[in-house]
């Protein structure tokens, strides 16, 4: 006696032939945006970790920041920080560069990437600070009557 | 003890921690200010509604006279939250222990550094014990004690202070008795980890430890020699560390000493049971575990 079992479960090899073109030319077309152009005509900044994780709001945080940047056309370029008036550091006729440092702070930190004779952002990046408890806004000075 | 007791089993819940002397709302009630930062002027026009609920799973050792010795895996939960009004509600548990239990509160005023409630507070949990010899065995219980009492935090930079006393009990046993605790904490940041060491007192009057701790007739016929509980201290210090893995988990560690006062540790019943296997005077209690911050 023969049996007929039928096992169904989801895969792509049931879909027709045209939805997966589609899927893999859409899978092209989305690796091909994320993947780092080194032509790309749009300066890049890139940071890693993008977040800083504080146990109470308002405390100060510390991670080790990554950023990476990279322009179109060489040149003499500074990283700024909201932290601070003077750059971080500067390159001399580099189209890219990697920075690392231990940041402190207690709220966002912004990274911007300026031409050395420009005040114009070429690139910006924001570090956000994040905690785990809020802060509690009980200490003010206030009376309660229900 | 005039009469032998070949088989003992005694059980004795008993919740008698400070709120504040959980390691997770020792460090949860931090208000401490940083005068340059913008975050801190920021919430100077935050409601002081909100809250969180922390869920936390991990390893626990306990041993003590209440109960057989814990060592394993164990569930603690905390929270608070409270309401626009001023009322709140804040609980602390573990999953084999009766910590403060959940209290309700109010908060009816704030200055600078310094918070004042209205609470209810569970200034002793329930005992239950069952004993037995080779003739007859004897049990009760004893229910816990709410009570309504008036608290005040202090705040400031890295201290906390904490003063509560609770001159009403909800417990009809006995006449009110007097609750009453003091508890200082201080924190140290090293990098993103937060050090607490913490140290605390809580004070029974004799109505309430007399109801736990004395000896009735029927445990004095049973064989205990009489005894009359007076007011007692219990002491407890207490260091931890916390460290934020994300935005809602967090790594937690804690060390805590809870030296029972003599006349809870002089009655009978509590020499008989921190004489059994697994059991101590005192309580010691160690914890390693995630918590999930909702």
């Amino acid at each position: 006696m023969n049996f007929l079992i039928k096992k169904w479960y989801p895969s792509t090899t049931n879909l027709p032939f045209i939805l997966r073109m589609v899927m893999i030319i859409l899978g092209l077309i989305i690796s091909f945006n994320t993947k780092a152009d080194p032509n790309s005509t749009v300066p890049m900044i890139k940071l890693s970790p993008k977040q800083c994780i504080a146990l109470h709001q308002g405390k100060k945080c510390y991670v080790d920041i990554e950023l990476q940047w990279r322009t179109p056309d060489k040149g003499d370029y500074c990283l700024f920080s909201s932290q601070q008036r003077s750059p971080l550091t500067c390159w001399q006729q580099d189209d890219k560069g990697e920075f690392k440092k231990e940041i402190v702070a207690n709220q966002n930190v912004i990274f911007i990437l300026r031409a050395h004779d420009s005040n114009k952002p070429i690139a910006t990046v924001e570090l956000e600070m994040a905690w785990v408890y809020k802060k509690n806004s009980r200490s003010r000075s206030s009376w309660r009557i229900f | 003890m005039k009469m032998s007791i070949n088989q003992c089993l005694v059980n004795l819940l008993c919740g008698t921690a400070l709120l504040s002397a959980t390691p997770l709302l020792a460090i949860t009630d931090d208000n401490g200010s940083d005068s340059n930062s913008n975050a801190v002027i920021a919430t100077e026009t935050e409601s002081p509604s909100g809250g969180y609920l922390k869920i936390g799973y991990g390893y626990k050792s306990e041993v003590g006279p209440y109960e057989d010795e814990v060592q394993g895996g164990s569930l603690f939960v905390s929270g608070f939250h409270q309401l626009e009004s001023g009322f709140f509600i804040e609980a602390s548990y573990g999953a084999n222990e009766l910590e403060q239990g959940l209290n309700l509160g109010y908060n009816f005023y704030n200055s600078e550094h310094w918070n004042f409630d209205i609470l209810t507070v569970e200034a002793h949990g329930d005992i239950e014990y069952h004993i037995v010899n080779d003739v007859t065995s004897i049990k009760d219980k004893k229910d816990n004690s709410g009570m309504l009492g008036f608290r005040t935090t202090g705040i400031s930079e890295q201290t906390i202070v904490q003063f509560t006393i609770a001159p009403y009990s909800f417990n009809d046993e006995y006449d009110d008795g007097v609750y009453a605790s003091m508890w200082a904490a201080q924190t140290w940041q090293i990098k993103n980890w937060e050090l607490y060491a913490s140290a605390g007192i809580e004070y029974r009057s004799e109505n309430i430890l007399d109801y736990y701790y004395s000896t009735s007739e029927e445990l004095e016929d049973f064989g205990f020699p009489h005894y009359e509980a007076d007011d007692g201290y219990n002491v407890i210090g207490q260091v931890g560390a916390s460290y934020p893995v994300s935005e809602n988990v967090l790594f937690e560690t804690y060390f805590r000493y809870t030296d029972i006062a003599d006349s809870i540790s002089d009655s009978p019943i509590m020499q008989l049971a921190a004489q059994q296997p697994g059991r101590d005077d005192n309580i010691t209690e160690f914890g390693l575990l995630f918590s999930y911050v909702f």
